[in-house]
C-alpha cells in the first residue's frame, strides 16, 4: 500500500505549502479533498468554504472540471473498490453543489459533454457485441498463450478491413452496373464471342475464369462504358476510378490509426535496455493460460528459459573457431540469395512460356493454363521451410534466426508478387500495342480492297506493299494471295465484296479482342484461389496426418515419435502472420481490376479461420521456447504498410502507363 | 449499497462500468460466473465474500502458479484469508482486463510478487516468486547456485539505488519497457 501513503503524504505536503496563499489554500483544500482518507478535516472546512465561495464563476468552473478527471481516471486508480465507491460519491456531490451556480452556457456545455459520455459508452457495449469468433479465440488463448492467439486476433482484423472494402466496391460498383447498366449480352463488351460459346460452360473455361465468368462483374472488362447509366445517372466510370482510389486511402488510413494506436500502449523504449533476467522472471508468465496441461508445458518453458539466459551469462564467448562460423553463415546468405533469384526467374520464364504457349496452341492443357498460380504457389509453400534448413548452419541464437528467417520470407513474397506483376504487365505492354487498328480500320480497309477492284492499271506490286503497310500483323500470306486472285481473276463487285467480308471474319476469329485488365485481373484471382487451395492441403497434408502419424504409429516404430522427428507440429506464428500479409497484398494488387476480389477474400479469411482454428486446437502442441519474434504489436502492423505501399505502385503504374483497352470497361 | 447476489441493480451496474475497465456484459458475465460460485444459501446474504479455496476452483485462476497471491492482494476482508466479495473479484477483473492502464497493471504485479507485503521485492520475494513458476518437482526447481546467480542478476538489473531490493517505481520502470507484460497480464472470463 505504499502508493497510498504516498499520496497521502503527497497531500499533506501541498497543504502545508499552501498555507501561506489563503485562496491557494481553499482551492488546495477542495482539490484534495478526494484523496484524504478521514472525512473528518473536510467536513471542517466546508462551513469556511461556504463563506469564502468565490464569486468568480471560472475559478468554480476550473474546480468543477479538475473533480470531473477525477471522475474520469478514478478507474485508474489502484484502490479497492469500497474506496472508490466513496471517492466518487464525493467528487459528484462538489460537482453537483457547484454547477448549479454555473452560466448557462458553461452548463450547456458540460450536459453536452456528459451526455456524449454515455452516448459512447452505450455505443461501445453494442459495438462489442458484433466481435465475431471471441469464444474460439479465447479457448485458444486458454491453450497456447497469447502468442498463437495474436495470429487470430490479426486474422480478425484482417477480415473487418476486407468486409469494409467489400462494401465500398460492392455498393459503388458492382450493384450499380448489375442493376442499372447494360444487361449481359447486349453490348460487345459483355458477350461471349461465338467461337468461346460452344466451350463456354465447360468445366475447364470456368476454372481457368473463362466463358460466363469472364464476361461477368468479376472483371474489369464487364463494365460499361458509358458517362451515366440508369435513370438517376449514375457515373459509373467515375465511381470506378475513385472506389480504386479509395480503397488504398481506406487501407492506409487504418492502418495507420492501428500503428498509432499501438504506439501509445507500449511505450517504444529509445534506448536498447536488456533487463533480460527481470523479463523473464517478472514478465514471464501469460495469464491466459487456463489449461493445466498449457501451464505445465509453459512452467517447462520458463524453467529451460531461465537457465539458457544462466548458462549464457556465465560462459565466455563460444570456443567454435571464428573463422569457420563467419564462412558457414556466407555460405547460408549465398545459399538463400540464389533461391531468392532463382524463384524469381522461375515466375518470369513461367509467365513468359504461357505467353507463347496461348499464341501458338489453340487449346491448351489444364496444367498449362494454371502453371503460373501452381508454380508461385508451390514456391510460397517450400521456400520458407528451405530457408529454415539453411539457417541451421548459420548457428544463430534462435531469436536472432527467427528475426533472419522472416526478413528472407518477405523478401521472398514480396519478388514473388513483383516478379508476376512485371511479367503480366510486360504481357499487357505486347498486347495492347498490338492493336494498331480497331474494327473502324478493317472497314477502311475493305472499301479499299473494293475500290481497288475497280481500276484496271494499277501495278500488283504497289498494291501489295500498300495493303502490307495498312494491315495488321495477324494478316497471313493466304489472305493476299486470295486478294491477288481476286485480282487476277477479274471479278464483278459482288463478288469482291463476298470475298471481303469472308476475309473479314477469317482475321477477327484469329485475333482476339484484346483486354488486358480483365487478363491481370484473372491472373489475380486465380493465384489467390490456387493459394487458397494449396493453404487448405498444406495444413491437412502437414499438419493433420503428421498429428495423426505421431499419436497412432509411435507404437510400432521404434523410436519415440513424440519427442523426436517427427513431433506434433508447433504452429509458427511467424510465417502465418506473413502468409495473411503476402495474401492481403495479392488482393490490394488485383482490386483495381477485379472488383469482386475483396468478396472474395472475405470468404477466404473466414475457411481460413475456422480450419485453422480447428487445426491449431488438434494438431499443434505449445511452443517450447518462449521468447517472441517482434518486440512490440507494430511490426506486423509495419510490414502490411509496406506490402500496401509496395502493391499499390504497380495499379497506378499500369493505370499511367498503359493505354486502357478500347473494347473493355469503363475508360 | 452491496448487490444482492441473485440480481445485480441498474445503477450499480452504471456505477461500476464507471470505475473498472469492463464492459457491461463483462461485468454481468462476472456476475453470473460469480454467482455460481455461492452456496444456495449464500445467494440470498447481500455482499457474501466467497473463501479462496472456491475462488481457485474457477478455470482461469486454477492452473496460475500465482493464484493464492492474487486472491490475497485483491481481497479487502479483514481477516487476510483471500476470500472475495463480488466487488474485489471485479477489482480483480478491471485490472486484468484488455483496457487497463499499464499502471495500474505493474501495480498490482508488484503487489502480487511481494509475498510478505512489505512494499518492496527482496531476495526472499524473489526466491518464492522463482519457485511459484518453476512448479513444485525437483527437477524442474533451480539449484541453489542457479537461484542465487538468477537473484544477483535481477537485483544488479533493476536494482537502481542498490538498496539490496526492488521498490514499485524500478520495478515500473523495468516492466514499462518490456513489450509483452500488457499482452500476457491478461484475465478473461
Amino acid at each position: 500500500m505504499s502508493t497510498v501513503s504516498e499520496s497521502v503524504v503527497g497531500s499533506t505536503r501541498s497543504l502545508s505549502a499552501a498555507k501561506r496563499h489563503k485562496s491557494i489554500r481553499k482551492n488546495s483544500r477542495r482539490i484534495y479533498s478526494a484523496y484524504q482518507d478521514n472525512q473528518g478535516s473536510s467536513d471542517d472546512q466546508d462551513k469556511e468554504d461556504e463563506r469564502a465561495d468565490s464569486n468568480d464563476p471560472e475559478e468554480m468552473f476550473q474546480n468543477i472540471q479538475y473533480q470531473k478527471e477525477i471522475i474520469a481516471n478514478i478507474r485508474t486508480r489502484p484502490w479497492p473498490m469500497r474506496r472508490k465507491l466513496k471517492v466518487l460519491k464525493q467528487a459528484r456531490e462538489i460537482v453537483l453543489k457547484y454547477e448549479g451556480r454555473l452560466t448557462r452556457t458553461r452548463g450547456y456545455q458540460t450536459a453536452g459533454a456528459d451526455l456524449l459520455k454515455k452516448l459512447s459508452r452505450v455505443l461501445y457495449n453494442i459495438l462489442v457485441l458484433f466481435i465475431p469468433w471471441e469464444v474460439r479465440i479465447k479457448k485458444i488463448e486458454s491453450h497456447f498463450g497469447s502468442g498463437v492467439a495474436s495470429y487470430f486476433i490479426f486474422l480478425r482484423w484482417l477480415f473487418g478491413i476486407n468486409i469494409v472494402l467489400t462494401i465500398m466496391t460492392g455498393a459503388f460498383i458492382v450493384l450499380p452496373e448489375l442493376l442499372a447498366g447494360a444487361p449481359f449480352g447486349t453490348t460487345r463488351s459483355k458477350t461471349i464471342p461465338k467461337e468461346h460459346l460452344a466451350s463456354a460452360q465447360d468445366l475447364d473455361t470456368i476454372w481457368s475464369l473463362g466463358g460466363y465468368l469472364q464476361y461477368s462483374v468479376l472483371f474489369y472488362g464487364y463494365y460499361g462504358r458509358l458517362r451515366k447509366i440508369g435513370s438517376a445517372g449514375y457515373r459509373l466510370p467515375l465511381a470506378y476510378f475513385l472506389v480504386g482510389m479509395a480503397v488504398f486511402a481506406y487501407s492506409f488510413i487504418v492502418l495507420l490509426r492501428k500503428m498509432a494506436k499501438n504506439s501509445r500502449l507500449s511505450l517504444a523504449s529509445a534506448s536498447d535496455e536488456n533487463f533480460t533476467f527481470c523479463w523473464r522472471v517478472f514478465c514471464a508468465w501469460d495469464y491466459l493460460i487456463g489449461n493445466p496441461e498449457a501451464a505445465e508445458s509453459k512452467g517447462a518453458a520458463i524453467v529451460n528459459n531461465i537457465r539458457e539466459a544462466i548458462v549464457e551469462e556465465q560462459e565466455k564467448k563460444k570456443d567454435t573457431s571464428l573463422a569457420v562460423l563467419i564462412s558457414l553463415r556466407i555460405l547460408a546468405n549465398i545459399l538463400v540469395l540464389l533461391s531468392l533469384a532463382g524463384s524469381i526467374y522461375i515466375i518470369y520464364f513461367v509467365v513468359d512460356r504461357s505467353q507463347k504457349l496461348e499464341q501458338e496452341k489453340p487449346e491448351l492443357t489444364l496444367w498449362e493454363k494454371n502453371e503460373v498460380s501452381v508454380v508461385v504457389s508451390l514456391i510460397t509453400m517450400i521456400a520458407p521451410s528451405a530457408f529454415e534448413l539453411v539457417a541451421q548452419l548459420e548457428m544463430y541464437h534462435p531469436r536472432t534466426s527467427l528475426r533472419f528467417q522472416l526478413a528472407r520470407v518477405l523478401v521472398l513474397y514480396l519478388g514473388n508478387l513483383y516478379s508476376l506483376i512485371i511479367a503480366l504487365l510486360d504481357k499487357v505492354n505486347s498486347m495492347s500495342s498490338a492493336i494498331p487498328l480497331s474494327p473502324g480500320n478493317w472497314s477502311e480497309s475493305s472499301s479499299f480492297l473494293a475500290t481497288i477492284s475497280q481500276p484496271e492499271g494499277n501495278s500488283l506490286s504497289t498494291l501489295v506493299s500498300e495493303i502490307f503497310v495498312s494491315e495488321h500483323r495477324n494478316i497471313t500470306i493466304a489472305t493476299i494471295a486470295t486478294v491477288l486472285d481476286i485480282r487476277n481473276t477479274s471479278t464483278s463487285g459482288s463478288g469482291v465484296i463476298s470475298n471481303q467480308t469472308s476475309l473479314f471474319e477469317k482475321n477477327i476469329r484469329s485475333q482476339q479482342d484484346p483486354c488486358w485488365e480483365t487478363y491481370v485481373g484473372q491472373e489475380m484471382l486465380k493465384l489467390s484461389i490456387i493459394d487458397m487451395i494449396f493453404t487448405v492441403a498444406s495444413i491437412l497434408l502437414i499438419d493433420f496426418i503428421r498429428g495423426l502419424v505421431v499419436r497412432y504409429l509411435s507404437d510400432c516404430c521404434c523410436w519415440d515419435l513424440e519427442s523426436k522427428f517427427p513431433e506434433y507440429g508447433e504452429f509458427k506464428i511467424a510465417e502465418n502472420v506473413l502468409h495473411l500479409i503476402y495474401n492481403q497484398g495479392m488482393i490490394w494488387m488485383g482490386a483495381f481490376f477485379s472488383p469482386c476480389l475483396p468478396a472474395f477474400n472475405v470468404l477466404k479469411l473466414i475457411g481460413l479461420m475456422y480450419l485453422r482454428s480447428w487445426a491449431v486446437l488438434t494438431c499443434n502442441v505449445p511452443h517450447q521456447q518462449v521468447f517472441r519474434a517482434s518486440r512490440s504489436n507494430n511490426f506486423y502492423v509495419a510490414m502490411l504498410l509496406f506490402m500496401l505501399f509496395l502493391c499499390m505502385l504497380p495499379t497506378i503504374f499500369a493505370i499511367v502507363r498503359y493505354r486502357p483497352s478500347q473494347h473493355c470497361g469503363p475508360f | 449499497m452491496g448487490t444482492t447476489a441473485s440480481q445485480l441493480g441498474k445503477d450499480m451496474l452504471s456505477e461500476y462500468q464507471e470505475l473498472t475497465f469492463l464492459t457491461k456484459q463483462e461485468i454481468l458475465l462476472a456476475h453470473k460466473r460469480f454467482t455460481e460460485l455461492l452456496t444456495k444459501d449464500e445467494k440470498d446474504l447481500p455482499n457474501t465474500r466467497v473463501p479462496m479455496e472456491r475462488i481457485l476452483t474457477l478455470p482461469e485462476l486454477k492452473s496460475n502458479p500465482f493464484r493464492k497471491r492474487i486472491c490475497n492482494v485483491f481481497s479487502t476482508s479483514e481477516y487476510k484469508d483471500g476470500g472475495l466479495t463480488f466487488e474485489d473479484f471485479l477489482d480483480l477483473l478491471s485490472a486484468f482486463s484488455d483496457s487497463a492502464t499499464l499502471e495500474i497493471k505493474s501495480h498490482y504485479a508488484f503487489r502480487i510478487f511481494d509475498f510478505d507485503d512489505d512494499g518492496t521485492l527482496d531476495c526472499r520475494d524473489l526466491e518464492k516468486l522463482v519457485n511459484c513458476l518453476t512448479g513444485e518437482t525437483d527437477d524442474t526447481r533451480l539449484t541453489p547456485e542457479e537461484m542465487r546467480q538468477l537473484i544477483n542478476n535481477i537485483l544488479e538489473e533493476s536494482d537502481i539505488d542498490k538498496d539490496g531490493t526492488v521498490n514499485l517505481s524500478e520495478f515500473q520502470h523495468v516492466i514499462s519497457r518490456s513489450p509483452d507484460f500488457v499482452s500476457s497480464f491478461k484475465i478473461v472470463l
